[in-house]
């Protein structure tokens, strides 16, 4: 919609304030920084004429104080001059004034559908076509200039990414787009000439940079990939799961949701139901690499449940052992005791019944 | 003769800079940002588009931006 012209200059001197002020407050910043290193430079004299003195009194118990001083003092200074030669290196900002803002907004007028102005907000508004990358699609998006935020940052920072159909992805609802998250645009690339463009006050340029970031994908950095964008489907029941519920079984390598995977009990490893066995004696689910046949018995036996033969070293469930650990090969066979004889010398004999009268 | 050439590509700069006369918006193109295709630029000419053959004039104000930006995370 075609904004009113009154309104236009409105927001164009709006606009032309706000850099002004921006420039104003970086050209206060060089006397500012200037004074701070002429602040350190007089106290690091202060501390030199003072180990001066010290030195020819021969006070040799302060001279470690003095030196660290100094050592902070120089450290400061340091700091204070490399901050003051960025300031004066800064080249001298000029803000344009209304009438190259009125163009900036004409131009944005005419290039972006949904132009306008929100005087609430301090921002100025456009929007972008329906957008779709990789067959995914994502939905027009609000792109959101907040003037005041100039102050702080000439960014884009200032800008604000808000999804009109949000599409976001299945693992986090935050992340609207494969570069957008809570509503900032992580422009990689675009990021020095949005900031070039906003510190000249070249608006419009600012705005078709932001766009040219959401319409074009980079696989190498996104928050989340658009391959993963729609989630994952559990390999064992099909459940779509985004990245915060997804489990990849470490044998298999599938991913599945948190009811189709579970853990060994043995080693703790992370393993799909199918890649479980269960202990032939304490049928906990353990991992094949913890599982050992046992000899004698052929039984899966986990850790827990097998130990070697005290005696011939093979390996057994641990209940085939004997107290003394061996193995039931290797356990001496029972001889039967003999019977006892007959008619022996009963220690404790009953006492023989009277007889019946 | 001078114009305002404004590169949003790379580190993103505007300056006033010397051209032949009768040079055109893709001679200029093929100048500046060599190795790079120009159906990936916006390029306009006194905010409005420009066909490649359009010749310059003094006091043009150019701008080109790219419309295939990689972001990040």
């Amino acid at each position: 919609m075609t904004q009113p012209t009154r309104l236009l200059l409105r927001a164009a001197g709006r606009l032309s304030n706000f850099w002004r002020s921006r420039a104003q407050l970086l050209a206060r910043e060089e006397p500012y920084r200037l004074r701070y290193v002429r602040h350190h430079l007089e106290a690091l004299q202060g501390a030199l004429d003072r180990l001066d003195k010290a030195h020819g009194l021969g006070l040799e118990l302060v001279l470690p104080t003095l030196r660290l001083e100094i050592l902070g003092h120089l450290e400061r200074l340091r700091q204070a001059g490399s901050e003051a030669k960025d300031a004066m290196l800064r080249p001298g900002v000029q803000a344009p004034g209304a009438g190259a803002f009125l163009e900036e907004l004409r131009q944005l007028e005419d290039d972006f559908a949904d132009f306008s102005v929100d005087w609430r907000q301090k921002a100025i508004r456009v929007t972008t076509e329906p957008i779709t990358l990789r067959d995914i699609y994502l939905g027009p998006f609000a792109i959101q200039f907040h003037w005041e935020r100039l102050l702080h940052q000439p960014d884009v920072s200032c800008f604000d990414i808000v999804a009109l159909d949000p599409h976001p992805a299945a693992a986090n609802d935050r992340v609207t787009h494969p570069h957008v998250k809570d509503r900032s645009l992580c422009a990689g690339d675009a990021s020095v000439p949005i900031r070039k463009a906003l510190e000249q006050g070249r608006l419009a340029d600012a705005f078709y940079l932001v766009r040219s970031v959401l319409e074009h994908y980079n696989p190498g950095s996104p928050h989340i990939a658009l391959d993963e964008w729609e989630g994952t489907d559990c390999h064992d029941c099909g459940r779509n799961v985004g990245d915060d519920d997804r489990w990849c079984c470490e044998a298999c390598g599938c991913d599945f949701c948190d009811d189709c995977i579970g853990n060994c009990a043995s080693c703790d490893a992370t393993r799909c139901h199918g890649c479980l066995m269960r202990c032939d004696v304490c049928n906990e689910p353990c991992c094949a690499r913890c599982l050992e046949t046992c000899a004698g018995s052929g039984n899966e036996c986990c850790r827990h449940c097998r130990a070697s033969c005290s005696q011939c070293g093979a390996t057994v469930a641990r209940d085939d052992c004997d107290e003394a650990g061996r193995c039931p090969s290797c356990q001496p066979t029972s001889i039967p005791e003999p019977n006892p004889p007959e008619n022996t010398h009963d220690p404790d004999p009953e006492p023989a019944r009277p007889a019946s009268p | 003769m001078v114009i305002l050439f404004i590169n949003n590509h790379g580190g993103g700069f505007a300056d006033h800079i010397e051209v032949a006369e009768a040079t055109t918006v893709a001679d200029l193109f093929e100048e500046r940002l060599p190795g790079c295709r120009a159906e990936d630029f916006l390029i306009r000419v006194n905010r409005q588009p420009a066909s490649a053959d359009q010749v310059l004039q003094a006091g043009d104000r150019v701008s080109m931006t790219p419309t295939k930006i990689e972001g990040a995370r």
